[in-house]
């Protein structure tokens, strides 16, 4: 029910931990009623581009492997297109998720573009 | 998955044991005739049916004719509840529940409500028990009918049903339980507790799934809800499942024959998973403990975590268990039963049930804890949530916690 590239990252998700001396930290969580995931996440820059993504999480499987997958997608994208990753994107890199998972992708979506848009500010 | 399971998911389902599939077996292929059948195959099977209603009456205390086969707990409550409101008079519009039920009582109630019943929903403390006297004052002079279960499905408490029941009999209501985690786990004997309608299963007792039953006391009225032939008292039309039947008396027969001794031992299993549980820092157990708990549950709050991640994590290490986590549904709406014995939204995301039979071994209990540790750690190392990791405090969380809760 789950590809195995969904399994692989909430098995063993890439980029977890805290990031020492990031250029921008943001925090986004889910908006919808009931789901309590929520995301801290840690960018560093290199010139215009995302250097590296770290996040923290509490999430269900869908959010870990999200994550993990984002922030495999989001190095060395430039700002701009980091600010415009949607959940799509990181479905696409899961190998596609189940409906009840979407929230995950998008959430995770959601704090690439968050950070970005910091990064981006902060130019 | 590993190789090697742990099933602790008993309260979801049990595994059949042999003996049971082997008195099946010739019930699908040499007695396999319809019970209505005239020939000697339908009295064969007419006479097995016969047999197993009145060994699984006995084990109630009732007699063989109170005894009606459904093809499942579900569809005996759903006869309980809808076909006592079919016999009601105008005048007795108004049932009563609890907010701890399994949705096989909540939905034929949240159907009543749209034909025009009231339906009350009683609270229930912080173990889940209900208040008798909550419920005298609930009762009207319009009530119909009570329906609480006898043991939680997910919690595992276990309801005083002589005390309940003899709050119903005062005020001449009917009373229903829904019992099938309690039956051949406890001890229930209709000919002493006042109880009208009990609803069991066999596959939560090592029996084939697609069989329960329903025990409605003598002089007690019920229309059908499916129309068909006159099977089973005329209250449940369909060829009789005879194997399914044969099953589940032979189920019943393995089950009550050492049920003290059995359930004495699956309660130190599940007393000393609790324990080992309770080891890791922020955790707490859902339901009450000791004698008035299911010996067959454990349900435990792991905080700063979901129980859907850990589920799944404890599952491709060998070990089944069921979470009370929304991420585990489609709705992300968390247990109704958590959040009714007031567990934050957040808390009941983090909870999982572990169930135990008489099956399972202190070795399996000993594992899976080890697993269950190794798993939380892990989880919780990637969280920014559990105080004093990642230098977030308790504080931090709990604002987060509350500013979301506002946006609703």
């Amino acid at each position: 029910m789950y590809t195995p590239e969904y399994m692989r990252h909430f098995t063993t998700p890439q980029n977890t931990g805290e990031m020492e001396n990031p250029d921008a930290v943001e925090d986004v969580h889910y908006k919808g009623e009931g789901c309590f995931d929520r995301i801290r996440i840690f960018a560093r820059r290199d010139g215009d581009k995302i250097a590296k993504i770290n996040y923290l999480l509490r999430g269900c499987s869908g959010t870990i492997a999200a994550c993990s997958a984002m922030s495999e997608l989001a190095s060395g994208l430039t700002l701009d297109q980091a600010a415009a990753v949607q959940g799509e994107d990181v479905a696409r890199a899961l190998g596609g998720v189940p409906e009840r998972k979407r929230h995950s992708v998008d959430l995770a979506a959601e704090a690439l573009r968050t950070v970005a848009s910091k990064l981006k500010d902060a130019t | 998955m590993s190789d090697k399971v742990i099933y602790f998911d008993n309260n979801d389902t049990t595994p059949l044991v042999e003996p049971v599939l082997q008195a099946m077996i010739p019930y699908f292929t040499v007695h396999y005739g319809n019970p209505a059948s005239l020939h000697q195959l339908g009295l064969e099977a007419e006479e097995a049916v016969s047999e197993a209603r009145a060994a699984i009456a006995g084990y109630l205390g009732a007699s063989p004719e109170e005894l009606i086969f459904t093809g499942s707990a579900t569809e005996a409550n759903n006869l309980a509840i809808l076909g006592a409101a079919g016999m009601a008079s105008p005048r007795k519009r108004h049932l009563v529940t609890s907010k701890i039920e399994h949705s096989a009582v909540l939905n034929p109630m949240k159907r009543l409500e749209k034909s025009g019943f009231k339906v009350t929903y009683l609270e229930v403390d912080r173990e889940g028990f209900v208040d008798p006297d909550d419920l005298r004052k609930a009762l009207t002079d319009e009530t119909l009918l009570v329906s609480l279960a006898h043991g939680n499905h997910e919690i595992g408490t276990l309801q005083d049903l002589q005390a309940l029941g003899a709050v119903c009999r005062e005020r001449g209501v009917l009373f229903h339980s829904d019992a099938p985690q309690s039956f051949s786990k406890v001890p229930l004997d209709v000919g002493q507790v006042p109880v009208d309608l009990v609803s069991i299963n066999a596959h939560k007792l090592h029996g084939p799934k697609g069989i329960g039953a329903l025990y409605v006391r003598r002089g007690v009225k019920l229309q059908k809800i499916m129309e068909g032939a006159p099977q089973e008292s005329n209250l449940r039309p369909g060829t009789e499942n005879v194997p399914g039947a044969v099953g589940f008396a032979e189920a019943a027969r393995i089950a009550f024959q050492d049920m003290t001794a059995d359930m004495t031992r699956v309660s130190a299993l599940r007393d000393r998973l609790i324990d080992r549980l309770l080891e890791i820092p922020h955790t707490h157990v859902n339901g009450p403990r000791g004698e008035r708990r299911l010996a067959t549950n454990a349900d435990i709050t792991f905080k700063y975590i979901e129980g859907e991640a850990i589920l799944m994590h404890l599952s491709m290490r060998g070990v089944c268990v069921s979470s009370g986590s929304a991420c585990s549904s489609k709705s992300l709406t968390p247990s109704n039963v958590l959040t009714a014995i007031g567990l934050k939204h957040e808390d009941a995301h983090g909870s999982i049930r572990f169930s135990f039979s008489k099956l399972n071994t202190f070795e399996e209990v000993d594992e899976a804890a080890e697993k269950v540790k190794e798993v939380v750690e892990l989880l919780r190392s990637m969280t920014a949530f559990v105080p004093q990791i990642h230098s977030e405090t308790e504080g931090e969380g709990e604002v987060f916690y509350k500013k979301k809760k506002e946006e609703f």
